[in-house]
């Protein structure tokens, strides 16, 4: 029995084996996880940016002034999303990933803007605004979602 | 044995090295919890969109039919009042007849906001109450009074009561006479300057040019008033009598005859209630039923009173003893300015777990300076 190899040898092998693969596998976690984070970070300040820009830029964006958009702004940018398979015509410069953007006066859709994804990591965000000439005024909800 | 001895070593290696990584690798990858940024965001929004209007009509129903029709479904939100009085303050009192007398005779106006009071007897439990007024005899060693003053504010009128000495840290020594005005810009005197007094104006003058007058006995002086419509601008005068040409629309600072002290034409009623709303601009206001004596500061962290002082104040922390209350019109204005002054931090509803609050700070006019903090308070619900 002299050659045999002692059992101690061989699960210290097993053990150190274990934990190499146990490890390897909590860095690809880590890694993934942190990844699939900074993803998500990334996206969401982007669509905060996104949202600045249409409800309180008076040039590129949707509104009159801060947080009220323009009817007209909104046909247009309807019209233009109709035409051009459904994209957005104010976020079309800003490169973006994937987005899909919905605008609700109260329970009605005013505008439906963007693209179909299947991606599991997205992030949507929310923000109000008041619609331009309104008797009452007329609150809404635009919703982002991107991925 | 030594085989056995090296199989129990490397399990136990092995053990303490998972529980290394595991504890190691747990504080990765935490990520980042957006819920949180995303309401204050949402609330940032809102807020912005209300504007500082709110501030005008702090109005429960209005306020929350606006935000109910901007908030999403699984968010709720209430509304944080702080630095300004409350639109509505419940008073509980040992003596409702006569405190609703001093109190509701007439309205409460300061800064275009109304201020309510919704006075009632003392009940068991204190707890609704944002001021409690005792008038003469009461046990003030009472401990729910005692554990009420902690938090809230409770106001004494005279020298009837039981340990009051002790309650509001009054040391009584002989009488000093003098007359009260306030020699200090506090903020119980500026709510007593900005609310001023309304002077009622019953008497027809000259019917024709719809003109109605009244007398105001103030600082000493009795004075007329006469309220009227010149080219639809509504305009009074305050002059001694006999005769007064009107000459002040409303917001005019208009000096006294005879007095050293100006004051603000807030509002002229002349429809169905025919009054006159004057805010004092002058924190030198004299009481009519001051002594002459030597100045005397109408609020003091621990007066001497005695028993010819008209309406001193002592504040020890949330407990204010006044010296007496009488039924006229400066004395409820002093009334009316305290508790004003003790209830200036409330919500329209109670905020539910996890609420974040998004603060805007308004600076309110035009009677006295206020700087109201009105902060939209949200929550998860789900």
């Amino acid at each position: 029995m002299k050659g045999a190899v002692k059992i101690e040898f061989i699960l210290g092998v097993v053990v150190f084996a274990i934990i190499v693969l146990y490890v390897g596998n909590q860095i690809g976690t880590a890694f993934n996880s942190a990844n699939m984070d900074a993803r998500i970070d990334m996206l969401k300040s982007e669509s905060v940016s996104v949202l600045n820009m249409i409800l309180l830029d008076t040039d590129i964006g949707l509104s009159v002034s801060p947080n009220t958009l323009s009817t007209i702004k909104l046909q247009e940018w309807n019209d233009y999303s109709n035409e051009n398979d459904g994209r957005c015509p104010g976020l079309d410069r800003f490169n973006l990933s994937g987005y899909r953007l919905a605008i609700n006066d109260g329970t009605d859709e005013v505008l439906f803007c963007g693209f179909v994804g299947l991606s599991q990591i997205r992030t949507m965000t929310m923000r109000e605004y008041i619609r331009e000439n309104t008797n009452p005024i007329k609150y809404g909800t635009i919703t982002l979602e991107m991925w | 044995m030594k085989g056995f001895l090296y199989l129990v070593e490397i399990i136990v290696a092995a053990v303490l090295i998972t529980i290394i990584f595991q504890s190691f690798f747990a504080a990765q990858g935490s990520g980042s919890d957006w819920t949180k940024g995303d309401l204050i965001g949402i609330g940032n929004n809102v807020m912005d969109i209300l504007g500082p209007n709110i501030i005008k009509t702090i109005n429960e129903t209005s306020i929350f039919e606006e935000i109910d029709d901007m908030k999403a479904a699984n968010i709720r939100y209430t509304m944080k009042f702080s630095g300004i009085p409350k639109n509505v303050i419940n008073v509980g009192t040992n003596d409702k007849d006569y405190i609703e007398s001093i109190l509701l005779s007439t309205g409460t106006h300061v800064n275009n906001r109304a201020i309510e009071f919704n006075v009632s007897s003392l009940a068991y439990d204190f707890d609704t109450y944002d001021v409690i007024i005792i008038n003469g005899t009461f046990d003030y060693s009472n401990q729910t009074l005692n554990d009420f003053v902690k938090e809230k504010t409770v106001i004494g009128i005279g020298t009837e009561g039981i340990n009051y000495e002790t309650f509001f840290n009054i040391e009584t020594t002989v009488n000093i006479p003098g007359k009260m005005n306030f020699t200090e810009y506090n903020d119980i005197s500026k709510y007593f300057l900005g609310f001023g007094f309304t002077v009622q104006t019953p008497r027809v003058g000259d019917p024709e040019a719809n003109s109605y007058y009244g007398y105001w006995n103030v600082s000493g002086q009795e004075l007329i008033v006469n309220a009227t419509i010149e080219g639809n601008v509504k305009k009074v005068c305050i002059s001694t009598p006999p005769s007064c040409r009107p000459t002040y629309p409303e917001r005019s600072i208009v000096s006294i005859p005879g007095i050293s002290i100006n004051v603000i034409v807030k509002k002229i009623e002349l429809s169905s209630s025919r009054n006159v709303q004057f805010a004092i601009s002058d924190s030198d206001f004299i009481f009519n039923t001051a002594i002459a004596g030597s100045d005397k500061p109408i609020v003091d962290g621990n007066s001497i009173i005695g028993s010819n002082d008209n309406a001193a104040v002592t504040k020890f922390g949330n407990a204010i003893w006044i010296s007496k209350l009488l039924e006229d019109s400066e004395y409820s204005t002093l009334l009316k300015a305290i508790i004003s002054n003790s209830a200036k931090e409330w919500y329209l509803g109670k905020p539910g777990d996890g609420y974040i609050e998004i603060p805007r700070l308004n600076s309110l006019c035009c009677d006295i300076p206020e700087i109201a903090e009105t902060s939209l308070v949200l929550w998860y619900v789900y």
